[in-house]
Order: structure tokens, then C-alpha cells, then sequence
């Protein structure tokens, strides 16, 4: 009679919470067996934990709020609510604290389920919003297209509106920008994304070199309609892409050789906007071509007072000391050349060392004048993420085998725990040092060979021993994986899920097994991630070092045609007024004598 | 006669270096605007394989996340024993919180970044429930000065942690209470002729237990 009560049961919860094979179908079948769900449906107590988890949620605790969301909706004492809004609410929030710890697949899931439900669930329009805005982050485009276009019923024009902008972006990624502005187009001004989309299709129209269509779409971005008020949807980030509009018209009209407008296109991005240093910076190119000398010279250097360390500060310089020379102060220019060589150092451009090892190349002023790209920055960070993933997969086998025991206050070591310990710190020391010794191969100059070579192969040493710190830890890793699950335990099966434990462990240690392999790969995409990013760096120094160097010869080509100059005046009788204060001083010139000095512009008598 | 010979000839001179910069130069002379490139350079990274492991780590994710709800679940049906750690701190201006971490039991259990954070902050950093006995619970701080720029590193850092002993149907609150104070060494500082700074932070760890 239990038992067909328990298979009755079993049949009327949710799809998605139905018992499947694997970890799930022990633990819930032992929890009803042993009598822990609550008897009574209590929504209250829903709505408590909701509160806390969402409280959490909102301070950055994605994980435990993932974690606490997740337990609540496996809970088969709330299974009778699955359909009421605090249960849609659960579902919402379950799903945004998956997405802020990157488990996309489930949270589409989730999010999917709220939108297609019927009757519709009061979350489905929050539910579409999150949906598209998991995609953007993840940029899962495929993902999620074809599941909206699975989707049975029709979609409201708001929905149809992020379609739009999500099929844009994925045409425009895969290349097809013709096609990526046509979907774009479909982007109603109702829209939260209708800024976003106008500032797209201008991108995209300045790539098809349709300069006059892109003008347009940044102009309708920017512009002020009479009664002040914009003809699209203000949404959270319009004002920042308002700048950008602005930003992007002045530079396609620096392009064209319209350096005033450009400046004046510059100026109308507001004090504190995100893209302040940028137009700054680049309104000061546009006063160089213009040839104000004087303002780019003053620009640029607040700019590098203000912001040493920015992003192309060593174009910064040259332009510093362009502008200086422009105006014939060749000494400053040259030291300003000077200054710039000095603060670059060569990164080291290739090593006999194997292609994926993890290697400090890039010394650190090199490191902020050079970024790295997108792509980069992702395969790095997704190296940590995967590390972190496997840590907490061996935190979980640790505390299975505790609860396993039947005695969890007693602490049980993973053997290898101590071992594993001290490969992080030497992993830790490895990298250290590395990164140390790179800065004082980068800091010794050029002219010190001889220690350069002797840097680098400590280095070498150091990055190898490192290689097999990794490898040593990799091992421990897999041999962790490969304990075998407790399965003698003191407590009785009425206090412990015995068969759950048994089975999750296997559960997680493969689930670790698969993370160690991630690992792997990911380090590898990491470390050929950060040589692509060096290559890319030692070009850009190299340029950089050669422009520095001809601005220096300019400098001094430059003094020395000043000086020329001066001599070729002299022999003409073109004399400056400090060289007759000079002669008037020694007698030469006395009070009745008329002279006219030259000043490198005019004689007195041709100014009429 | 013609004003500026020397300053004529130089302009023309600097036209002459304009017109014909090396073809690094553009980028900062004509600022494009570009979306990812279309077809990878041969020495560029490959991001399709990039894309991959981001879909394959993601599915990793999810099986992560379902493990640690029934391991949830399970001590709280179970063990009844929850943690509640919070984090109350202030830290002094000019100085600004960048970034919070905290590990639990050796695994990271909360990370935060922080842009243009309020000086004082009281945030949950975690809440769940967990099977009895020791749990070792360890802090970092990070904290930027006035001048570093926003996306860099944040140059100020502090730690602390403490072990919490967890019983069976009881709530272990553990707190960590920071306040900081100092100056940083800013760009008016690095200008004196002999800058120095300081950052003071003292941080407080305490827990206690209560019956459920």
C-alpha cells in the first residue's frame, strides 16, 4: 500500500523535477520513506526562504543562493505549490542565480519552461527579458534561437523585439551584416534594445563602407527631437550608448578630414561617461591634424598626468612629442622620445620551451599598454573558472565521504589532502618567482646580454619546474577522483540516505574526473591565449620603439634646420631684437640708429 | 616676405612624418570601430574551440549546481545545521572595496566585484546548510586606492578566517567585522618628494550558536 502510494506520488510531480536515473531518485525515495516532508503544504514557509534566498542573491551569493533555490525546488514538500507565483518566483530566481554561476543549459531550461507555460505565468515576461539576457552574456545564440523557435505559441511584440536583437548580433557575428541589419531593423523603438540596435547597424554599415548610413543611425541615436524627449525606449544603458554614438560620429568625421567637427563632436561627450579618457585622447589627434599644436599638446599631457597607466599610452607619448616638436620645442620633444623608450621593454618574443606553457612574457607597463583581446581575456578566465569548478567538485567528495561515515564532527583528511596543499603553495611560490625574474629581465635594458641569457634560463628552470608541479597535481587530482566511495557507515539507513551518498559520490568523482579533463584543455587554451597576446605585444613595442626612435632623429633633424635657419637669416642682415639688445649692450647700436628686427614672422614695415 | 621659415619648414616637415606614419600609427590616428574579427588570423586564438569549451564547462555547471542542491537538500533534511556568514565593513575613503572572496572549506564559496562601492557594506556571504562539525571559513578583502584605474588590479589586500564547529539542529552565525582606515599613496602623494601611504584595516571574526 506505501509503496503504490510512494509510485502514485512519484507520477504526479513535475516533469522537470520527475525522478530520473542517478543521485536524485535514492535521495527523494528515502526522504518520503523516512517520513521528512513536511505534511502540511505551507506557501509561507516558501515565501520565507524565498526572502532569504533572494536577499542573498542580491548580495552577491549566487552560489549558496543557487544552491538553496535548487534544494527548495527538489523539496517534494512543495511539489503541491509547482504552479502558484511563488513557485514561478522560485523558478525565476533559481534561474538568475544559475546564470551568475554560469550553468546556462539548466537556467534556459528553466526559463523556457516559464515562458512557454499555460495558463501564462505571471513571470514570463521577466523570464523572456532574463532568457535574452542569458544569451547576450553567454552568447549561446544557437542555443536559445532554436528553442524559441520550438516554442508552441506566438510571441508578443516585446518578445519579438529581443528576438530581433538577439538574431542580429548572431548574424553580425557570424558574419552576415547585410543580413544581421535587416534583423536589427525589426528592433521596434519600444524596445530596450532599440539604442543598442541603431548603434549596431551603424557599426555594421561602416564596415560595409557605407559611412553616410552609418552617419544617419548615430545621428538618430543622438539626436534631441524638439519637445526633448528621445523616440525609443531609455533604457539602463542608452546614455552610455548615446557617447558611444557620439564618439563614433567624431570619428568618422576625424576620417574625412573634418578635424574641427570632430573636436566639436568630441566635446559633446559629458565629464564621468565611460568613454571620457577615449574621446579625450582622440579629440587630441584631431587637434594634432589640425595643427593646435599648443591644445593637443596640453590635452594629452593632462591626459597622461591624469592616467598614467591608460591603454596606448605610448601613442600618447609620440603624439606628446609631435605636437612638441610641431611647435619647435625639439629638446622637450626629444626628451618626451626619451621617456617613452624607457618605459617599453621588449617582451620576450619566443623560447625554446614547450607552445602550452603557462610563461610571465609581458612586463606590466606592456601589459596596460597592450590589453588583451576578448577572445584572450575569456580563454583565460576561463582557465580560473574551471579550476574553480574542480575545486568545488573535490570539496563535495569531501563532504560526501564525511556524511558518508556516519560521523561527520569527526574530520576525515582526503588522502592526499596534505600533498595537494603543498603543490599549491609551491604552484604558488613557481609563479611567483617566474613573474619576478621576468620583471628584472625586462628591467635590465638592452644593453645587458650576458645577464639576459642568464635571467632566462633561470627562468626556463623555474617554468619547468613549474610543468611538473602541474603534472604532479594533475595525478593527485585523478587519483582522488579514483577513491573509492564509502559505503560502511555507522548510522542506520532512518538517519542516513546510504544509497544516495553511495551513489552521489560516484556521481561527483566522475563529475571531477570531467572537470580535471577541462582543466587540462583549458590551461592549454589559456597559455597559447597569453603567447597570442604576447606576439601581439612584442609587435606593437617594436612599432612603437621605431617610432620613437624617428621621432628622436626628427627632433634633432629639426634643431638642427631651426638652426640653419637662423644662420641664413644672419647672413641676410635679418637680425632678432634680443641680438640688437645684444649690440646696443656692447656699443654697437646707438640710440639714433634705426633697425628693424626680425622675429621669424615679418618686417615691422610689412604689417599694414 | 614670408612669415614663419622656421616654423614653416618644420610643419612641413611634420607633414611629411604625418603622411606617411607606419601602419601601427593608424589605429591611434583613425580609431575604428569593429565587431570580432570574421576569420581568425593564422596565429590568432581559436575561438570556436574557445566557444566549445565554454558550452562544455557550462553543461559541467549545471551537474555542479543539481549535486550541491541535493547535497543541500540532504544536510538539511538530515543534519539540520546551517551557517550564516556575514560580512559588516567599512572602509575608510579615499580607499574603495574592489573585491570580496570567501572560501569554505578550502572551495570558493562567495566572490564579489565591487564598482564604486559605498564605503560601508553589510553583505551575506553565505547561508546553507552543512553537515555538523568543523568548517574552516577564510576571508579575503581587496580594497583600491583613489588613483587606480577601475579596471586594474585592486592594489590593497587583507585576509582573515576562523573555524566554526557546527552542531546538529542549530544555526552557527559567524560575522566578520572589518574597519579600515589610512592614506594612500595618490597621485598628489607620488608627487611630494617623499611620497608614503597607509592602509590600516583591522578585521574581527567571531561566530555563535544558536538551537533551532
Amino acid at each position: 500500500m506505501i509503496t503504490t502510494l510512494i509510485l502514485l506520488m512519484l507520477l504526479a510531480v513535475p516533469p522537470e523535477t520527475a525522478l530520473s536515473v542517478g543521485p536524485k531518485g535514492p535521495l527523494l525515495g528515502w526522504l518520503m520513506r523516512t517520513g521528512r516532508m513536511q505534511k502540511r503544504i505551507d506557501p509561507d514557509r516558501l515565501q520565507r526562504i524565498l526572502r532569504r534566498g533572494e536577499a542573498l542573491y542580491l548580495d552577491g551569493a549566487s552560489r549558496s543562493a543557487a544552491a538553496m533555490f535548487g534544494s527548495l525546488l527538489l523539496d517534494p514538500s512543495f511539489w503541491e505549490l509547482a504552479k502558484t507565483p511563488s513557485h514561478d518566483n522560485l523558478r525565476y530566481d533559481l534561474a538568475g542565480a544559475m546564470i551568475q554561476q554560469g550553468a546556462y543549459g539548466r537556467a534556459r531550461k528553466i526559463l523556457l519552461e516559464l515562458v512557454s507555460r499555460t495558463p501564462p505565468s505571471a513571470f514570463r515576461a521577466p523570464a523572456f527579458r532574463k532568457l535574452t539576457d542569458l544569451t547576450l552574456g553567454s552568447g549561446q545564440y544557437e542555443q536559445s534561437l532554436i528553442a524559441l523557435d520550438a516554442l508552441p505559441k506566438g510571441l508578443g511584440d516585446d518578445e519579438k523585439d529581443e528576438v530581433a536583437y538577439m538574431k542580429g548580433l548572431a548574424l553580425a557575428g557570424m558574419g552576415y551584416p547585410q543580413q544581421a541589419r535587416d534583423a536589427l531593423e525589426h528592433v521596434s523603438r519600444h524596445s530596450r534594445f532599440r539604442a543598442a540596435a541603431l548603434y549596431l547597424m551603424g557599426v555594421l554599415a561602416l564596415e560595409q563602407d557605407d559611412s553616410d548610413a552609418a552617419t544617419r543611425y548615430f545621428c538618430s541615436i543622438v539626436r534631441q527631437p524638439a519637445r526633448a524627449k528621445y523616440t525609443f525606449f531609455v533604457s539602463q544603458n542608452t546614455l552610455e550608448v548615446i557617447d558611444r554614438a557620439w564618439l563614433a560620429l567624431a570619428r568618422i568625421r576625424h576620417d574625412e578630414g573634418k578635424y574641427a567637427r570632430a573636436i566639436e563632436t568630441y566635446r559633446m561627450i559629458a565629464r564621468g561617461s565611460p568613454v571620457e579618457f577615449e574621446a579625450r585622447y582622440e579629440s587630441a589627434w584631431s587637434l594634432f591634424r589640425a595643427s593646435r599644436f599648443a591644445e593637443a599638446r596640453t590635452r594629452i599631457a593632462d591626459l597622461i598626468d591624469e592616467n598614467p597607466r591608460m591603454v596606448d599610452f605610448p601613442a600618447a607619448f609620440l603624439l606628446l612629442g609631435y605636437s612638441l616638436a610641431g611647435d619647435c620645442h625639439f629638446e622637450r620633444s626629444r626628451q618626451v622620445f626619451d621617456d617613452l623608450e624607457g618605459r617599453l621593454a621588449s617582451p620576450i618574443e619566443d623560447r625554446d620551451m614547450g607552445p602550452d606553457i603557462d610563461l610571465p612574457l609581458l612586463p606590466a607597463p606592456v601589459r596596460t599598454a597592450v590589453p588583451p583581446s576578448r577572445g584572450e581575456t575569456a580563454a583565460i578566465r576561463n582557465a580560473g573558472r574551471v579550476r574553480e569548478a574542480a575545486g568545488r567538485a573535490g570539496w563535495m567528495l569531501e563532504q560526501l565521504r564525511r556524511t558518508a561515515t556516519g560521523m561527520p564532527q569527526k574530520f576525515l583528511p582526503l588522502p592526499g589532502a596534505k600533498l595537494r596543499e603543498d603543490l599549491l603553495a609551491d604552484l604558488s611560490r613557481a609563479e611567483a618567482l617566474a613573474q619576478r625574474l621576468a620583471d628584472l629581465r625586462f628591467g635590465l635594458g638592452k644593453g645587458n646580454q650576458a645577464r639576459q641569457r642568464e635571467l632566462d634560463q633561470l627562468l626556463a628552470q623555474v617554468v619547468a619546474a613549474q610543468a611538473r608541479a602541474q603534472n604532479a597535481m594533475r595525478r593527485l587530482f585523478e587519483g582522488q577522483a579514483g577513491i573509492q566511495p564509502v559505503q560502511s557507515s555507522l548510522a542506520t539507513d532512518q538517519d542516513l540516505p546510504k544509497a544516495y551518498v553511495f551513489v552521489e559520490q560516484k556521481e561527483v568523482a566522475e563529475l571531477y574526473r570531467k572537470l580535471i579533463g577541462q582543466a587540462d584543455a583549458s590551461n592549454r587554451m589559456a597559455a597559447r591565449a597569453r603567447r597570442t597576446w604576447a606576439l601581439r605585444a612584442a609587435t606593437r613595442v617594436r612599432t612603437w620603439e621605431r617610432l620613437a626612435s624617428i621621432g628622436k632623429i626628427d627632433a634633432v633633424i629639426g634643431q638642427k634646420q631651426a638652426l640653419e635657419t637662423e644662420v641664413q637669416n644672419l647672413a641676410q642682415g635679418r637680425y632678432p631684437l634680443s641680438l640688437f639688445k645684444e649690440l646696443a649692450e656692447a656699443g654697437f647700436v646707438d640710440e639714433s640708429m634705426e633697425y628693424w628686427p626680425y622675429d621669424g614672422e615679418v618686417w615691422p614695415d610689412e604689417i599694414q | 616676405m614670408k612669415r614663419f621659415i622656421v616654423p614653416a619648414t618644420l610643419l612641413l616637415f611634420a607633414s611629411n612624418l604625418m603622411a606617411d606614419p607606419p601602419p601601427s600609427e593608424e589605429p591611434a590616428k583613425s580609431p575604428t570601430i569593429t565587431l570580432a574579427p570574421r576569420a581568425p588570423a593564422p596565429s590568432a586564438l581559436d575561438t570556436k574551440a574557445l566557444a566549445e569549451l565554454g558550452v562544455e564547462h557550462s553543461r559541467a555547471r549545471d551537474a555542479l549546481l543539481a549535486v550541491e542542491a541535493r547535497l543541500a537538500l540532504m544536510a538539511e533534511k538530515v543534519f539540520d545545521s546551517r551557517l550564516v556568514v556575514r560580512y559588516e565593513g567599512f572602509v575608510d575613503p579615499p580607499f574603495e572595496l574592489a573585491r570580496m572572496e570567501l572560501d569554505l572549506d578550502g572551495a570558493l564559496v562567495y566572490r564579489n566585484e565591487f564598482s564604486r562601492a559605498a564605503s560601508s557594506q553589510n553583505v551575506k556571504l553565505f547561508d546553507g546548510h552543512l553537515p555538523p562539525g568543523r568548517h574552516v571559513l577564510q576571508l579575503r578583502v581587496y580594497a583600491r586606492g583613489p588613483d587606480d584605474p577601475e579596471g586594474s588590479q585592486p592594489g590593497y589586500f587583507a585576509g582573515s578566517g576562523m573555524t566554526v564547529h557546527l552542531r546538529p539542529k542549530s544555526l552557527c552565525r559567524a560575522n566578520f567585522e572589518a574597519d579600515s582606515e589610512g592614506d594612500s599613496p595618490g597621485r598628489a602623494v607620488l608627487k611630494e618628494a617623499e611620497p608614503e601611504g597607509e592602509w590600516e584595516i583591522d578585521i574581527e571574526a567571531t561566530f555563535e550558536t544558536e538551537a533551532l
